[in-house]
């Protein structure tokens, strides 16, 4: 079952990779949030206030993971890791709190993840200086 | 110069599956399993069940339970990289020969002092006669080569020969204890300023009180396998690769290796020697050839009776 699931991330590029983790992160959170306290009713800025947070959160480990356990070079990963964490998880925080689909929150995250991080990958690439 | 006609096999390959696609398709079940999990709990009936197991278990246990998860990812990693460093593999015997073209010692990068158990046993990289090619491309998903300008058709293949380095052993060794000790120590001080802190006054405070458990219990297990990685450092000496006669192996060392071909993921899919078990200097490349980067068009010719055993058909 990993070879098959690392075989469909392999088709990912590294910003769809990040979205995704991010995303999962900020998803399965509010999921199991709205699990143990049973409906969530979020005001926006408690929405902003937990986007930031979990934002933070999964890019220090995004930072731990991709610099020490993966090699690539800080330099290269920081600031866009942040700014794809923060987007992803504050476009997964208000669709959310939008739907008011806590349970699901979770596979919307991966979804929105995977999404906008691929995005962010065409637009680097559409931005880039041509030869 | 006996350049061949054959070309290497260095880029013709283009996937290169890195460890990360494994680790995030871990992410990926685990949390999916955890989500499907949670998604099924919140249906009303078990979420009275879930409520009431909360309402016992309270906020300390909560963030208790967070601060093991975060330490235990570290934990993991550290343990993790200690299997993928101290196990040798039982895999095929191989004989190459070469030219030393760049020598990688075991703490190598401002990165393997700030976090020590990522150290790696001192490697070789060799940029190897053309009758031993067919070992480096066998089955590889990637094939190291020097980089030749265009159209001189003198570029080579290079394998990597690692060798063991018990000092590397007991530095993960080392850092894994103190990811231990550092872990259990970041569970109780994450715990106690998530609770005491920040506190679970509000539905956002509480999920951010979780949070902070988490990664001060992470950051803890990670400065504690920093220092146990750092002593064992401190507490010994570095020392050159060499030889079966001990000789030092420099850059320009013409040299046989013998030792076990893997396929390695972290050397992005490429064949390696892990570990070498022997190997033998043949004296030094002169100074006439070209040697930024090697050629094996002058390695076949100035190197041409190496040590590896002949098959006479």
């Amino acid at each position: 079952m990993i070879t098959f699931v690392a075989s469909l991330m392999s088709r990912l590029s590294l910003c769809a990779k990040v979205g995704f983790f991010a995303g999962a992160i900020a998803g399965l959170a509010l999921s199991l949030t709205d699990l143990f306290y049973g409906g969530i009713v979020l005001t926006n800025q408690d929405a902003v206030h937990l986007s930031l947070a979990l934002a933070i959160f999964s890019w220090l480990f995004l930072l731990f993971f991709l610099g020490v356990v993966f090699r690539y070079s800080f330099q290269s990963f920081v600031l866009p890791t942040l700014f794809n964490s923060l987007l992803t998880t504050f476009v997964t925080v208000f669709i959310v709190k939008y739907l008011d689909a806590f349970p699901l929150a979770w596979l919307l995250g991966m979804i929105i993840g995977i999404l906008i991080g691929s995005l962010l990958c065409r637009i680097q690439y559409l931005l880039k200086p041509k030869k | 110069m006996a350049c061949i006609e054959r070309v290497p096999r260095c880029g013709e390959i283009t996937i290169t599956e890195e460890p990360i696609n494994e680790f995030m398709g871990w992410v990926g079940i685990l949390f999916s399993l955890i989500g499907i999990l949670s998604t099924i709990l919140g249906y009303e009936a078990a979420a009275k069940v879930v409520a009431a197991i909360v309402g016992v278990i309270g906020i300390w246990a909560g963030a208790i339970i967070a601060g093991v998860i975060g330490a235990g990812i570290i934990i993991t990693v550290v343990y993790l990289y200690h299997k993928d460093r101290c196990t040798s593999r039982d895999t095929p015997l191989v004989c190459i020969a070469g030219v030393v073209q760049n020598i990688v010692q075991e703490l190598s990068g401002a990165l393997e002092y700030i976090f020590p158990f990522t150290a790696m046993h001192d490697r070789i990289d060799l940029v190897v006669k053309s009758n031993y090619w067919d070992i480096v491309e066998n089955n590889a998903k990637k094939v190291f080569c020097t980089e030749e300008p265009a159209g001189t058709f003198r570029t080579s293949e290079i394998m990597r020969c690692y060798y063991y380095t018990p000092r590397v052993c007991s530095i993960v060794s080392g850092a894994l204890v103190g990811a231990v000790i550092g872990g259990i120590a970041g569970v109780a001080l994450g715990a106690a300023v998530a609770v005491l802190l920040i506190g679970c006054s509000t539905i956002v405070l509480c999920l951010i009180a979780i949070l902070v458990a988490l990664v001060i219990a992470a950051a803890v297990a990670l400065l504690g396998a920093a220092a146990g990685g750092l002593i064992v450092v401190a507490s010994s000496d570095n020392a050159d690769p060499s030889d079966d006669s001990g000789t030092t192996i420099g850059i320009g060392s013409l040299i046989t290796v013998n030792g076990n071909i893997l396929t390695r993921e972290y050397d992005e899919g490429a064949n390696v020697i892990w570990w070498v078990t022997n190997s033998s200097l043949s004296g030094m490349a002169p100074d006439g050839i070209a040697n930024n980067p090697f050629s094996y068009c002058d390695i076949n010719d100035i190197f041409a009776m190496d040590a590896c055993p002949r098959i006479i058909e």
